[in-house]
């Protein structure tokens, strides 16, 4: 049998055996080879089955909370709730950290808490006598379950304590061969020295000198002392120091460029003491057409199928629309790759419900609000469809709670119903992180079933599911080895691989050598005293290492980083200040100036100029992608409110009105101004339709406005909102009931005053707009006049537009603007919808849809005579309550025909047609949707620190 | 100046540019000599950049001491000790504590992360993961809060209600208020509003409504004072009206802060004459009446937001520890022991830990060192309180402390930083001695004659508003005239005013920042070599600029970061993933499929939603099986041959940023599209020019500083949504919170005033402090742009305002004219080159390393064909042989572990059996042999039963006699074996080997597997099936065989036992 530190080695051994096997043309029997940390397992193997991870993680959460209070705050004073198992089982892991911690030195609880009183700075005996208890309560709960802990029974062994398992004949090998061990926990070194003693037969290989036998002990440890007062003696020029990760990048491909003859990948190891590095060295090494094979493999984590038993965990604990929508994003569940909706969702329809009904939590599927608004009912369907495949089929089983022990089933169905389809191969790179979940899935099932008595806590699914997640999370998965890569490699494993080119990145603190400085529950004076690995012996390990790879590969190069990829500075490794005398200032200096040097930073535009930053060539990514848009077909409907933004920004309205750029997604969490306006317009719009069933002397009276206001507002935020609004929307909902009310408060008032609403919502009878000739060829304006006021008494006709934005502003602010600074410039129009509507007016009959009464007014609902003298403006709804009511604007007639020339100059520029981009004048905002599009955005949403006053 | 014992006990005010990190490194130098160990000391600063040089100036002073044989000379060190002190720093390089504040209180928190409450895996949370956590736990809030109280609150906040919503506009609100509401002082009862009393009771509505009509009748017929021709003065009259309408319509507010009401209230005269007896009577009774009515209102709401904040603390926090996630401000307060734990209870902070703290940390702090002391805040400080007294105090252990502090340059109070502490340090510890540094080595005479100008005359200058005149005498308290270490240092300055604005579409401010940028392409191309801060007080500022510049084809570097979003290139990658997230977003559809993203999915039709369906979904199936990191790598570098080299370079801090992104991973890419357009990424073009705020210029300095928005107001915007808090003293903690009072109506209230006059001199202190630091960055030339007259609505106290009337110009400034030089740029490179002072000074710019080409035709290293490869090859067991997949099905069936354990334990057993004539042995120890291999096995016995009538099935039987095989055999069990195919190096156990001498010489081999499926013995397809599946397996044990016994593969035989099922199967 071969023990070695790693099972990388291991496999690097058998490939070595079968090699030379070849070589020799021998046959080959080839040992059982194992890793030292396995070895006390196999020497003896423990009459119990040794407990599994997860059992030990919740009957420390049981422990824990067990043990009375006192006690249990020296441990942790602020314990998780009771009912927050997920919590207790976080903290259970931990502690269990610590237990697996010491049990490698071969001691319990109890023997750290006698040992640690003595010679420090603090008595921490409490704590430990504290976990010590605990700790019992663990072991009383294993022993009721038939199980033992593996460190238990190490240490029992090797203590050789009376009813510690003996060896079973034949359980020890021939020769048991220690090869490259160079450090072992002292319980496994306890074992080994108690198998010598029932007469085993071992021998140990190092890797040094051997006049240096002695430096290391019977079992081919290091002495650490005796490697701690030399150097490592590293050339000067084997260490080059780099700015940042992209830097040590850099320095490698640069140094791997003069390897001559270029090496086969797999002559070249990476060392890799940290892990930062790895994206920075695998991307920059595929520019160069390297594969690499990182050994450390890749977390389950970050594997689809792990985030997509998040996304699930997710919604069961949550059950909101964010979930839900990230669920429904998950590939994993389309159609084709397993268990899907069938036909799929489409992700718009769920944004375009979002955007509309704003559901927070999301309830039943049959009472998902409902706006009733053209294309709604597809959407919503949708939604609904979505929900009840996701609550009846993905997370059915999962709803009732249940002991622990009974949940492995109803979860190994969801693993079956998400990933369960045909086969599933190890070989096929989207199975592998598939099986490797569900194997780890697996082992933790087992272990539930385990559980029995108090420990098996009842939960619901979303807790259960959460714990396989937080059990399973730290696996990670084996890189595959098919392709032919460089490999990078860990610190520990560099000095048993026999690449023949070999470079270190990241040689740095606190990377290599490996140091603790503080620490909860061991700190490094109490390692020390319990016989764990020390600063020192970290160190001294390092430094033979760092020696025995650089004596097996001379050319060997060390990298150094400056700093990290996020700027915090970096201190070199004490290994390669290991040094004495003037050789160690000189090395500090090669340090220091190399660092204020900025370091090397490599070349980083390998790429000539392309052509399109040559003068006169627009580049393709130049924004807005098209700086002209050429309308497909002359413009013959115009909305009068269109003629705002075609002033204001031409370009922008060829976006919005002639491509139609929309944004949608699901972020709001609450209406945007533009839907606070709809939801106070919509009301409006039905107390102008309702008012008139009022008692005549109520139309007058404000309560009974605000009472009928009230009873819309409600119903419509019911329709739209549903019974459960968001939080933020049942505010907005309040809000806008604050500004109904002052509202009603005017609309007595005016009603008291003589006035009659005759239309609400009136547009043309002919669905196409009102015809307005420009230059002999017609253009038809289209509109909606909110709401048309008459005065019987007084002949006068208004035009009214509710006006929601939160400032008040009069017609005449918000429909002209003085042409320049001085006091008496002119005034331009900049919007022309209240002038329009006059025009609108025309198209508007007295009755929506009746029949031309045949008076020869063709049922215009204000008669011809009345037309010239019509008055427009705004009804403000506006957030200062005060200014609620109505704005009129007293443009003169001569000014209403200036706004019409206006409109036929808009119309004239829209015929020609061309839309250019002019960055001076847009009025695209940073942080508009649209400013992406046009470049503008760096600037959003900069927290400034201080006010901008400007 | 150090005490007896030797060690330094002092308190440094030291002046920009006068070698705070030499003199702490010098304080460090000592204390090592003096045989403190390395870890004793404690030296923490507030930037990495600072810590870092810290470090390296210590290291560099030892080990240039060591090698110069004059030794170091600050302290007096001789060569050996040089190298013996080195010696011990480098050994001890990984305890040393010299970093930053939040960095060490970091560690200790994790160091005592269940003593504090903190879940187990915490982590720090900032941006969009702060930012989640803060929505989630908003939604709670709302969710858990009563409408009305909120309802009010947003009645305060409804003028930004156009700006953002209800959500956001809490957020901010609550966000701001809560760091107050933590810093409450727990032994106030009613910290809310007004104290207890202080406001007269409002009478009822009935009364108040008479009272108030008697008023304005009483005012109403108070005479008006004449004019000089006897009539009733005009103005008066109208005034008369408008306060006794206001005061009828009960709008108090109105009263109270304009006309009559207000003049009365701030003792002023109205319209050149006093307030009139006959109406100083009702205008006083009304002001009475008003602050009782509007002081109840104020006070209600104070109370409100005082309700509120507790359960807002409680949905964070509850939120916080769902998600595991910190800041670094719950952090320090943790360690303060000023909240409670996250989970509600409350637990001790630092100065509780006591020697514990040093336990778990393995360090004894005996020294302390803490720079920029200045920048503290009222918690940080309630961490290093105890460390500092506890420093300060026992005599005979060697314990000393050094503080280095520039109240001048206090830019961070609006992240709490808190100056004023000093005052507490002074107070409480005067054996701290003080000393001054105020010689610059940074800056020439020019520069700092201006600087002295500038403050020297800040006292008498118009601009300066009278209630601002304290706070900047208590500024002006620590500044002392600076002089230049470099005497004879050239240097300029110049002042001249930017364009006017045009009339309509553009504010003025951006054609000044315009024209400063065009002005610092002037000055680039004259003096390539120099460096140029343009320093601005906000980060819109610098956004701007960096537009500039890159409209004038000049390649800046935005200091401190500008989000990746300014690069086109970047976005149209952005809005390929906003597509991925949001295929009905028309916008992302048409941005994507019109840029040359659109090459990175191949062609689409943004119009047709179906085809973004479907883009959508292949990208983010693709996100999800490589990662956002691999994936946008393989975009961007699709997309660099097309870029220019800036957008090349933001391509490649994109791919950074989602390298960093795949460790959170996440199934929404519009969450990662907005964690890049919210993170600031320094764009590192060796650019000359660097463009930065004058925050981020801390501790920077440049050749010539230009400052292109000076004139901002130097009151910044309080926090904390305009609330008035106040503390007793600098260092106590908040005794009250005034609800939020304008300016107009404070002196109706002046209970409030001293809390108003703490936040106005915080927010005087933070303006001065970031000009001072602006105009001392510069060592040679400061340039300074200022806007015209006229074009600022900002109140005269401006940064522009006051170096105008510093240097003394006073006529109107007109738009594009200079208005003060001394010294002359254009002489200053070749001064500069010959400054013997400039020992960092420009050098020639240089562009990095020359560039060099990707050889692409050329792969760095070779490939080969699968058998060439000498190592790390693919290593299989036989099982996998064949085997095309897994059920997972299987996987999950229970039967299975059983079915596996039993096959374990069947092999075990036939391990011991030679031949069949032989028996398996003795029962006892068959069943023994159970209990040590399959623990858990429930019915071993039973198992053993069926193996022994397994065996004698004739089939099974025959092929494990010794009947018939030559009496040389040899039998192995369970023989190992390694066999490499192609790429595979497969390794395996054979279940049993047979040996045998052939007759005529040579040798055979008989290979027998053994089976338990469950098959049936009628089953012969199944059979057959399962043939099949151990086919290649058996092939590779055949391989195996013949390869190390060297018999030709035909005459090795390999057999499937089925047990189960009785038969033998030869596989030819
Ligand atoms: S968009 Fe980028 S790549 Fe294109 S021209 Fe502008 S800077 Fe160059």
């Amino acid at each position: 049998m071969v023990a070695l530190p790693g099972a990388r080695a291991g496999r690097r051994l058998r490939e070595l055996l079968h090699e030379e096997a070849a070589a020799r043309a021998a046959s080959l029997r080839p040992p059982r080879i194992v890793t030292a940390g396995a070895l006390p397992e196999l020497l003896f193997p423990p009459p119990l089955p040794v407990a599994p991870p997860f059992v030990l993680h919740t009957l420390w959460a049981r422990a824990l909370a067990r043990l009375p209070g006192r006690e249990r705050d020296r441990i942790v004073p602020d314990a998780p709730p009771p009912h927050d198992l997920r919590a207790w089982t976080a903290l259970g892991r931990t502690i269990q950290g610590v237990r697996a911690e010491i049990g490698g030195a071969g001691i319990d609880f109890g023997g750290v808490a006698e040992r640690c009183g003595e010679g420090f700075l603090f008595n921490d005996e409490d704590r430990w006598r504290a976990l010590a208890r605990a700790w019992r309560f663990v072991l009383a709960d294993l022993e009721a379950m038939g199980l033992t802990d593996r460190d238990d029974h190490r240490r029992r062994v090797a203590r050789a304590d009376s009813g510690a398992p003996r060896p079973q004949p034949g359980s020890f090998p021939e020769t048991l061969w220690l090869v490259g061990v160079t450090e072992l926990p002292p319980v496994v070194r306890g074992v080994l020295e108690r198998a010598i003693a029932a007469g085993l037969s071992l021998a140990a290989v190092v890797h040094a000198p051997s006049e240096r036998a002695d430096d290391f002990d019977e079992l081919g440890t290091l002495r650490p002392h005796r490697w701690l007062d030399e150097s490592a003696t590293i050339p000067s020029d084997a260490i080059r120091v780099a700015a940042d990760p992209a830097g040590q990048a850099d320095l490698l491909v640069e140094w791997l460029r003069g390897l001559d003859p270029p090496p086969w990948p797999d002559q070249v190891t990476i060392g890799i003491p940290d892990p930062e590095l790895v994206p920075f060295i695998e991307d920059r090494l595929q520019v160069e057409g390297v594969q690499t094979r990182d050994a450390a493999g890749t977390p389950i984590a970050e594997s689809a199928p792990f985030l997509l038993l998040e996304a699930v965990a997710g919604f069961l604990r949550e059950g909101n629309w964010d979930s839900f929508a990230s669920l429904l994003r998950h590939p994993g569940l389309d159609p084709g790759a397993g268990k899907g909706v069938e036909p799929p969702v489409r992700i718009a329809s769920l944004d375009r419900y979002h955007s509309r009904h704003l559901p927070l939590l999301l309830p039943h599927p049959d009472r998902l609000p409902s706006s009733g608004a053209p294309g709604e009912e597809g959407d919503r369907a949708t939604v609904i469809r979505a929900l009840r495949f996701v609550r009846d089929e993905l997370l059915s089983g999962l709803a009732e709670p249940r002991p622990l022990s009974r949940w492995p089933d109803p979860l190994s169905g969801l693993l079956l119903r998400l990933f369960g389809e045909g086969e599933r191969d190890p070989r096929r790179p989207s199975d592998r992180p598939i099986l490797a979940l569900c194997e780890a899935a697996l082992t933790t099932f087992d272990a539930m079933r385990r559980l029995q008595g108090e420990a098996d806590r009842t939960v619901d699914g979303a807790t259960a599911l959460a714990l396989v997640l937080g059990e399973v999370r730290d696996a990670t998965l084996p890189p595959s080895a098919e392709a032919e890569a460089v490999e990078l490699l860990g610190w520990l494993e560099l000095h048993l691989d026999d690449a023949r080119h070999l470079v270190i990145t990241g040689v740095n603190e606190p990377s290599i050598p490996a140091s603790r400085t503080s620490d909860p529950f061991l700190p490094h004076a109490l390692r020390a005293r319990i016989g764990l690995p020390d600063n020192e012996a970290r160190l001294a390990r390092d430094l033979y290492l760092l020696r025995a790879i650089l004596a097996a590969r001379p050319g060997t190069l060390l990298i150094t980083g400056a700093r990290t990829g996020s700027g915090d500075p970096l201190r070199p490794s004490r290994l390669l200040l290991h040094e004495r005398g003037e050789a160690l200032a000189r090395r500090v200096l090669h340090f220091t100036h190399a660092t204020t040097e900025e370091g090397t930073r490599g070349p980083t535009s390998p790429l000539p100029d392309p052509a399109a930053h040559e003068p006169g060539r627009r580049c393709p990514f130049a924004l807005p992608p098209e700086p002209v848009i050429r309308t497909p077909a002359a413009t013959e409907r115009l909305r009068v409110t269109d003629f705002r933004r075609l002033i204001a920004d031409p370009y922008l309205f060829a976006l919005e009105r002639v491509l139609g750029l929309e944004a949608l997604d699901d972020r709001a969490r609450e209406l945007d101004p533009p839907a606070f306006g709809s939801l106070l317009h919509r009301v409006l719009e039905a107390f102008s339709r309702a008012a008139h069933r009022l008692a005549p002397q109520e139309q007058s009276d404000p309560k009974a406005l605000v009472g009928l206001l009230g009873e819309l507002l409600d119903g419509d935020a019911a329709r739209w909102f549903g019974s459960t609004p968001s939080p933020a929307v049942r505010i907005q909902v309040e809000l806008a009931r604050t500004r109904l009310r002052a509202f009603a408060a005017w609309e007595a008032a005016w009603r008291a005053d003589g006035w009659v609403t005759r239309a609400v919502e009136a547009r043309p009878v002919s669905g196409g707009g009102v015809l307005f000739e420009v230059d002999g060829l017609p253009v038809h304006l289209s509109g909606r006049i909110d709401r048309i006021d008459h005065h019987p008494g007084e002949g006068r006709w208004v035009l009214f537009d509710y006006k929601t934005s939160a400032r008040a502003r009069t017609p005449e602010e918000t429909h002209r603007k003085r042409a320049g600074r001085a006091k008496d410039a002119p005034r331009e129009w900049i919007d022309l919808q209240l002038p329009l509507y006059r025009h609108i007016v025309r198209g508007v009959r007295a009755i929506d849809g009746g029949a031309d009464p045949g008076d020869g007014t063709g049922g215009a609902l204000v008669p011809q005579a009345d037309l010239e003298r019509v008055e427009m403006g705004y009804i403000l709804l506006p957030g200062e309550p005060g200014r609620t009511g109505a704005e009129l604007a007293d443009w003169s007639p001569a000014e209403l025909l200036e706004a019409d020339e206006r409109a036929r100059d808009v119309v004239r520029t829209l015929r020609a047609g061309h839309f250019a981009w002019d960055p001076d004048t847009t009025t695209i905002r940073a942080g508009s949707p649209l400013a992406a599009l046009a470049g503008i955005g760096a600037w959003h949403d900069l927290d400034d620190e201080e006010g901008d006053d400007a | 100046m150090p005490d007896p014992g030797g060690l330094p006990r002092e308190l440094v005010i030291a002046a920009a540019g006068a070698g705070k990190t030499y003199r702490l490194s010098s304080r460090i130098l000592e204390l090592l000599d003096h045989g403190a160990a390395p870890e004793e000391v404690l030296a923490s600063t507030f930037t990495r950049k600072a810590a870092g040089e810290i470090l390296e100036r210590v290291l560099l002073r030892l080990a240039e001491g060591a090698l110069d044989p004059e030794g170091s000379a600050d302290p007096p060190l001789a060569p050996g000790r040089c190298l013996d002190l080195l010696e011990t720093v480098v050994s001890r390089l990984h305890a040393l504590q010299i970093g930053t504040l939040d960095a060490w209180f970091q560690g200790v928190a994790r160091a005592f992360a269940l003593d504090l409450g903190l879940p187990p895996g915490w982590a720090l949370s900032e941006g969009l993961a702060e930012e989640q956590i803060r929505s989630a736990a908003m939604a709670d809030f709302l969710g858990a809060f009563e409408l009305g109280a909120l309802l009010d609150l947003l009645g305060q906040l409804q003028a930004k209600e156009a700006r953002s919503g209800v959500h956001d506009a809490l957020l901010g609100a609550l966000g701001e208020l809560h760091e107050l509401w933590l810093e409450l002082d727990p032994a106030v009862a009613d910290p809310w509003g007004f104290p207890e009393g202080t406001l007269e009771p409002t009478p009822g509505p009935e009364r108040l409504d008479r009272l108030r009509r008697a008023l304005a009748d009483a005012i109403e017929a108070a005479p008006v004072p004449l004019t000089a021709k006897g009539s009733p003065n005009g103005h008066w009259v109208r005034a008369r009206a408008d306060a006794a309408a206001a005061l009828r319509a009960g709008d108090d507010e109105r009263f109270a802060r304009q006309g009559l009401g207000a003049v009365f209230l701030s003792g002023r005269e109205y319209h050149r004459r006093p307030i009139p007896e006959e109406f100083a009577l009702p205008l006083g009774e009304a002001v009475e009446l008003v602050r009782s009515t509007l002081g109840e209102r104020l006070q209600a709401r104070a109370r409100a937001l005082g309700q509120l904040l507790p359960a807002w603390d409680r949905s964070l926090a509850h939120r916080r520890r769902v998600a595991g996630r910190y800041g670094f401000g719950e952090v320090t307060r943790l360690l303060a022991g000023t909240i409670g734990a996250p989970g509600g209870g409350l637990h001790p902070g630092i100065a509780e830990f006591g020697p514990e703290l040093h336990y778990r940390l393995d360090a004894r702090l005996r020294h302390l060192l803490l720079d920029e002391f200045q920048d503290t805040s009222l918690s940080q400080w309630r961490v290093l309180e105890p460390l500092l007294a506890e420093a300060l105090s026992g005599g005979d252990e060697e314990r000393s402390v050094v503080v280095v502090a520039d109240p001048k340059q206090s830019i961070y109070g609006w992240r709490g930083g808190e100056p004023r502490l000093l005052d507490a340090l002074r107070r409480d510890h005067p054996a701290l001695a003080a000393e001054t540094l105020d010689t610059s080595r940074r800056s020439s005479p020019v520069v700092l004659d201006f600087v002295n100008r500038v403050f020297g005359s800040l006292p008498d200058l118009d601009c300066v508003p009278d209630d601002a005149q304290a706070a900047v005498h208590a500024w002006l308290r620590d500044f002392t005239r600076h002089e230049a270490h470099y005497q004879d240092r050239p240097g300029y300055i110049r002042v001249a005013s930017g364009p006017e604005g045009d009339s309509v579409r553009r504010s003025v401010r951006p054609r000044v920042l315009a024209a400063a940028a065009r002005r610092v392409a002037r000055l680039h191309a004259r003096l390539p070599g120099v460096t140029i801060g343009v320093l601005t007080r906000t980060n819109r500022s610098v956004a701007r600029l960096m537009g500039e510049f890159r409209r004038l084809d000049l390649d800046a570097s935005g200091e401190g970061g500008v989000p990746l979003a300014d690069s086109p290139a970047v976005l149209s990658v952005l809005a390929l993933l906003r597509l991925a997230d949001h295929p009905g977003d028309r916008i992302a559809r048409y941005q994507a499929a019109s840029t040359p993203a659109a090459r990175l999915v191949g062609p689409f039709d943004w119009r047709d939603d179906i085809d973004a369906e479907r883009v959508a979904s292949g990208i983010r199936e693709r996100l999800l099986r490589d990662g956002y990191g691999p994936l946008i790598a393989r975009w961007s570098r699709r997309l660099e041959p097309l870029a220019g080299p800036r957008d090349r370079r933001r391509l490649r801090q994109l791919v950074e940023l989602a390298f960093r992104w795949d460790a959170r991973g996440g199934l929404r890419p519009s969450d990662f599209v907005r964690w890049v357009e919210a993170e600031r990424v320094e764009d590192p073009g060796a650019a000359r020019i660097r463009v930065m705020t004058v925050h981020q210029a801390k501790g920077l300095e440049f050749d010539i500083v230009v400052l292109p928005d000076l004139d901002t107001s130097i009151r910044g915007r309080p926090r904390g949504g305009g609330v008035l808090p106040w503390r007793p003293a600098p260092d106590a903690r908040v005794g009250r919170i005034h609800p939020p009072i304008s300016k107009e109506l404070l002196p109706l209230f002046p209970e409030a005033a001293p809390a108003a006059a703490q936040l106005d001199e915080a927010l005087v202190r933070d303006g001065l402090s970031s000009l001072y630091v602006a105009l001392t960055r510069a060592r040679y030339g400061i340039e300074i742009v200022l806007l015209p007259d006229g074009a600022s609505r900002a109140d005269a106290f401006r940064g522009g305002v006051i170096v105008r009337e510093a240097l003394g110009i006073t006529e109107r400034v007109e738009p594009d004219t200079l208005l003060y030089e001394v010294g002359e740029p254009g002489r200053l490179l070749s001064d500069v080159e010959d400054d013997p002072t400039n020992t960092e000074g420009p050098t020639a710019a240089s562009d990095g390393p020359p560039a060099t080409t990707v050889l692409r035709d050329v792969p760095l290293l070779p490939s080969r064909d699968e058998e060439g490869r000498e190592r790390l090859l693919e290593h299989v067991t036989p099982s996998s042989l064949g085997r095309p997949g897994v059920r997972l099905a299987s996987l999950f069936d229970p039967g299975g572990a059983y079915a596996r354990a039993e096959g374990t334990l069947v092999h075990a057993w036939l391990e011991r059996l030679r031949w069949i004539e032989d028996g398996l042995g003795p029962r006892d120890e068959l069943l023994d042999l159970a209990r040590r291999i399959v623990p858990g096995h429930a019915h071993p016995e039973r198992l053993l039963v069926d193996l022994e009538h397994w065996l004698e099935a004739p089939e099974i039987r025959a092929e494990l006699s010794s009947e018939g095989v030559h009496a040389g055999a040899v039998v192995e069990r369970e023989r190992p074996f390694v066999l490499r195919e192609g790429v595979r190096l497969i390794q395996g156990v054979l279940d049993r080997v047979v040996l045998e001498p052939v007759t005529g010489g040579g040798r055979r081999a008989t290979i027998l597997d053994f089976k338990t499926d469950r098959i049936a013995p009628g089953e012969g397809a199944r059979l057959e099936e399962a043939v099949e599946r151990y086919r290649p397996q058996l092939d590779a044990y055949r391989s195996a065989v013949a390869a190390e016994e060297r018999i030709p593969r035909p005459e090795v035989r390999c057999v499937l036992l089925f047990l189960r099922t009785g038969r033998a199967i030869t596989l030819d």
